[in-house]
C-alpha cells in the first residue's frame, strides 16, 4: 500500500482497543492455526546472532590459504594449526545459550531449544563444509598432496578439537567457563605444530592411517553431536 | 481455556521438587506463593514445557504442554534470564518475535508496541548492558507478551522494579488476567490480593492450599506468615 494511502488512513481511524485487539487476534490465530516453523526463518533468525569471532575466525584460515596459493607457498601447517580454531569458536558459540541465561527463554519459543541450537551447529556447520574443501582445493597444488589427502590432513585437527570441546562443554567445568573450549583449541593447535616437526603427521606413507584415523574422528564427532544435542534439551532435567 | 496439571511430580534423585500437583488454572489470575525452595520455579518449568515431569501431565485444552502449538501461545518471564551482549532492547525484542514466528513487518511493530507499553522507547536502540535492573525486568515483561499469549507465566515479574512501576505492571497484568491464563510467582503479597483471582501455595514440593482467596476471611498475609513463617525464619 502506498505510504500516503497508509498515513491518510492511520489519520482517520483511530487506533483498535489494545484488549479487543489481542481478542482479535488470538481468536484469528485460533482459526488459521499456529505458524509452522521455517527452517529458512530459523536459520536466519540465528544466523544474524552469530558472534563475528567465528566469521573471522574462518576468514582468517581462508585468507592464508588464499594467500599461500598466490605466493606458492605450503602453508598446510599452518592452515592445519588454525583449524582447532575455527572448530573451537564453533562450539564455543553453539554454547552461547548457556553462557548467556537465554536457554530458558528460547527454550519456549515457537523453534524450541532443540530448534535453535539446530539452526546454530546448521549455520556454523554449512559455512565450514564449504570451507574445509575450499581449503583443500586452494592449497594442496603448493603442497603436493591430492585434493582428498589434504582435506583429511586439516580437518583431522578440525574433528579432536570439536570432540574435546563439545565433551567439555558439557562437564561441570566447562559450565562454569565455556571458553576452555578455545583452551583446548590452543592445546590441538599445539600438538599439530609439534607434529609437523617431531613425527611424520604431514608425511605422505601415513596416508592409510590417517584415512583410518579421520574415519573414527567422523564417527566420534557424529556420536558428540548427538549427545550435545540430548544434553541440550534435557539440561534442564 | 484450561492448564490443567494432573499428578505432576519431579524427582531428583532423592529430592522430590513437585509431588503430585493437580490443578486446573482457567482464565484470569492465580498467584502462587511459597518460601524459595518450595517447588515454584520447577512447577513452573514444568508448565512451560522445558522441564519433563517424573510422573503426571500438563496439558492445555487437551494439548500437551511438549507441542509446537501450546509454545505458540505461551509466554513466559523465568526468574533469572540473560541477553546477548551486543543486543538493544530493539534486537533483543525483534530476536524474540522472529522465534515466536511472527514476521519481520509484524515483529517491527509488535516491538515498538511493547517497548511504548514498557516504558523503554526512549532506550530501545541503547545496548541492554547499560540498562537498570528494572529496565531489564520490563523488557523481559515485553519478551513475555511478544505473542499475545493465551497462557502467561511469570516467576517474580515486579522483582526489582520501582513501587510505580510495580503498581502499573500489576495492573498490566491484571489486564492480561482478563484474556489469559496468567500464572504469577511472587512474595509481594499486595500484589497477589490485589490482582490475583485465585492462590496457589505451595510448600516442600506440594500444594497446601488452593483456591480463591476472597473465600478466606483471614488476611493473606496473616496466613502466609502463620504457614511459612517459621520456614522463612529457619
Amino acid at each position: 500500500m502506498n505510504k500516503n494511502i497508509r498515513h491518510t488512513i492511520s489519520e482517520f481511524t483511530p487506533s483498535p482497543d489494545p484488549v479487543r485487539k489481542d481478542t482479535f487476534l488470538r481468536m484469528y490465530r485460533r482459526r488459521t492455526g499456529s505458524p509452522k516453523t521455517d527452517i529458512r526463518e530459523m536459520l536466519g533468525s540465528q544466523f544474524i546472532c552469530i558472534s563475528p569471532a567465528v566469521w573471522l575466525m574462518s576468514l582468517a584460515v581462508l585468507l592464508i590459504a588464499i594467500w599461500g596459493c598466490l605466493r606458492n607457498r605450503n602453508v598446510i601447517i599452518c592452515v592445519a594449526a588454525l583449524m582447532p580454531f575455527v572448530s573451537g569458536f564453533a562450539v564455543f558459540e553453539s554454547f552461547r545459550s548457556q553462557m548467556y541465561a537465554m536457554a530458558e527463554l528460547e527454550g519456549v519459543t515457537l523453534f524450541s531449544l532443540r530448534g535453535i541450537f539446530f539452526a546454530k551447529i546448521a549455520c556454523i556447520g554449512i559455512v565450514h563444509i564449504i570451507l574445509i574443501p575450499g581449503l583443500s582445493l586452494m592449497i594442496s597444488p603448493v603442497c603436493q598432496y591430492d585434493f582428498l589427502t589434504t582435506g583429511i590432513m586439516i580437518t583431522i585437527p578440525y574433528l579432536i578439537s570439536s570432540i574435546l570441546s563439545m565433551k567439555a562443554e558439557k562437564s561441570s567445568f566447562g559450565r562454569k567457563d565455556p571458553a576452555v573450549c578455545l583452551g583446548i583449541s590452543a592445546l590441538t593447535s599445539g600438538a599439530v605444530l609439534a607434529a609437523s616437526v617431531k613425527s611424520s603427521y604431514f608425511k605422505e606413507d601415513l596416508t592409510g592411517m590417517r584415512n583410518i584415523l579421520f574415519m573414527i574422528l567422523i564417527v566420534l564427532f557424529l556420536i558428540e553431536i548427538k549427545k550435545t544435542f540430548q544434553w541440550e534439551v534435557n539440561q534442564w532435567n | 481455556m484450561e492448564l490443567k496439571a494432573d499428578r505432576l511430580t519431579k524427582r531428583y534423585k532423592n529430592i522430590i521438587a513437585a509431588d503430585r500437583l493437580t490443578f486446573t488454572l482457567q482464565k484470569g489470575v492465580t498467584g502462587l506463593l511459597g518460601a524459595n525452595g518450595a517447588g515454584k520455579t520447577t512447577l513452573m518449568r514444568m508448565l512451560c514445557g522445558i522441564l519433563t515431569p517424573t510422573e503426571g501431565t500438563v496439558t492445555y485444552d487437551g494439548i500437551p504442554v511438549t507441542e509446537e502449538s501450546y509454545r505458540n501461545i505461551l509466554g513466559y518471564l523465568p526468574q533469572d534470564f540473560g541477553y546477548y551482549p551486543d543486543f538493544t532492547g530493539t534486537d533483543f525484542l525483534m530476536y524474540f518475535s522472529a522465534l515466536k514466528g511472527l514476521s519481520k513487518q509484524a515483529a517491527k511493530a509488535r516491538t515498538e508496541e511493547l517497548l511504548r507499553i514498557v516504558g523503554l522507547s526512549d532506550v530501545s536502540k541503547k545496548r541492554i548492558k547499560s540498562y537498570s535492573g528494572g529496565m531489564k525486568q520490563r523488557l523481559g515483561i515485553a519478551q513475555a507478551l511478544i505473542n499475545r499469549p493465551e497462557v502467561l507465566i511469570m516467576d517474580e515479574p515486579t522483582a526489582g522494579l520501582d513501587p510505580q512501576e510495580r503498581v502499573r505492571f500489576r495492573n498490566l497484568i491484571g489486564e492480561l488476567g482478563k484474556n489469559s491464563i496468567v500464572l504469577l510467582s511472587t512474595h509481594i503479597l499486595s500484589d497477589i490480593e490485589h490482582i490475583a483471582d485465585r492462590v496457589i501455595m505451595m510448600r516442600s514440593g506440594q500444594i497446601i492450599w488452593q483456591g480463591t482467596w476472597g473465600d478466606s476471611n483471614e488476611s493473606l498475609e496473616s496466613f502466609y506468615l502463620k504457614e511459612f513463617g517459621e520456614e522463612q525464619h529457619a
